[in-house]
């Protein structure tokens, strides 16, 4: 999954009406685009 | 947004990400002695992981500790104490699950905690949709071929079929209420009272 992958997935989610996301496992602070998700899910406001 | 860390390294620049509004931290921890978290993570990060619990705290971002019970005679208690004192206040414990990386034979639905997909799924990093991280064999296909509406609705019956295996354990005890703590010989295989499921 790239970094627009998992946007798009996360857009999927709140308009299927999700409450929140999680990243987990291996270690998200690791994952470069972590921040760029993180932004991206608040401005879901997930 | 939660995000589920060892916190063993945090640059600044990340920090200041958490500590935007909406973002809340889950912390994995093990026990306060440097060598029993060595034993457990392989990692000598037991300072760090310390340091860094501060440094979130310091900022207000809200934190809660997910800890797991592997060894025999973890200090688990001396580690929900060291954080407490921390300030530290919202503490979990859970047991082993004999899935992902620590399984050694056949996954079993019943060490899952009964509650995937229910309200819930994840995605692993190669797109498939599961109702668990943890429930990895149960992937349905993948989000970006399928589409989470349609991968969502392929993971039904995995979701259903979870959570009527471990329905049926939780309702063991001598009552068949499961109210069967302290856990008793009765009890089916894979009885878990210590672990608290989250209520609608």
């Amino acid at each position: 999954m790239s970094v627009a992958d998992w946007k798009a997935t996360f857009n999927q989610a709140a308009r299927l009406g999700a409450r929140t996301i999680s990243m987990i496992g291996g270690e998200p602070t690791l994952y470069q685009g972590l921040e760029d998700l993180i932004r991206h899910a608040l401005g879901l406001g997930l | 947004m939660e995000v589920y860390s060892h916190l063993a390294h945090l640059p600044d620049r990340l920090l200041e990400v958490f500590a935007l509004p909406g973002v809340r931290i889950a912390c994995s921890f093990y026990s306060d002695d440097e060598s029993e978290h060595r034993q457990i993570t392989g990692r000598d990060t037991l300072k760090s992981t310390q340091e860094n619990i501060v440094r979130v705290l310091d900022r207000s971002i809200p934190l809660r500790i997910g800890m797991v019970h592997i060894l025999e005679g973890q200090r688990i208690e001396q580690a929900k104490d060291l954080l407490t004192t921390m300030g530290v206040t919202e503490i979990g414990v859970d047991r082993l699950r004999l899935l992902g990386r620590p399984q050694r034979k056949a996954p079993e639905i019943t060490e899952l905690c009964g509650a995937c997909g229910l309200r819930s799924a994840a995605v692993l990093p190669n797109g498939e949709v599961t109702p668990c991280p943890l429930a990895r064999w149960m992937a349905v296909g993948d989000v970006r071929e399928l589409g989470l509406r349609n991968a969502l609705d392929r993971m039904r019956p995995a979701a259903d079929k979870i959570a009527a295996a471990l329905q049926e354990i939780r309702m063991c005890g001598p009552h068949n209420d499961g109210q069967c703590y302290p856990c008793e010989p009765s009890c089916n295989p894979g009885c878990d009272p210590g672990v608290d499921l989250e209520e609608e």
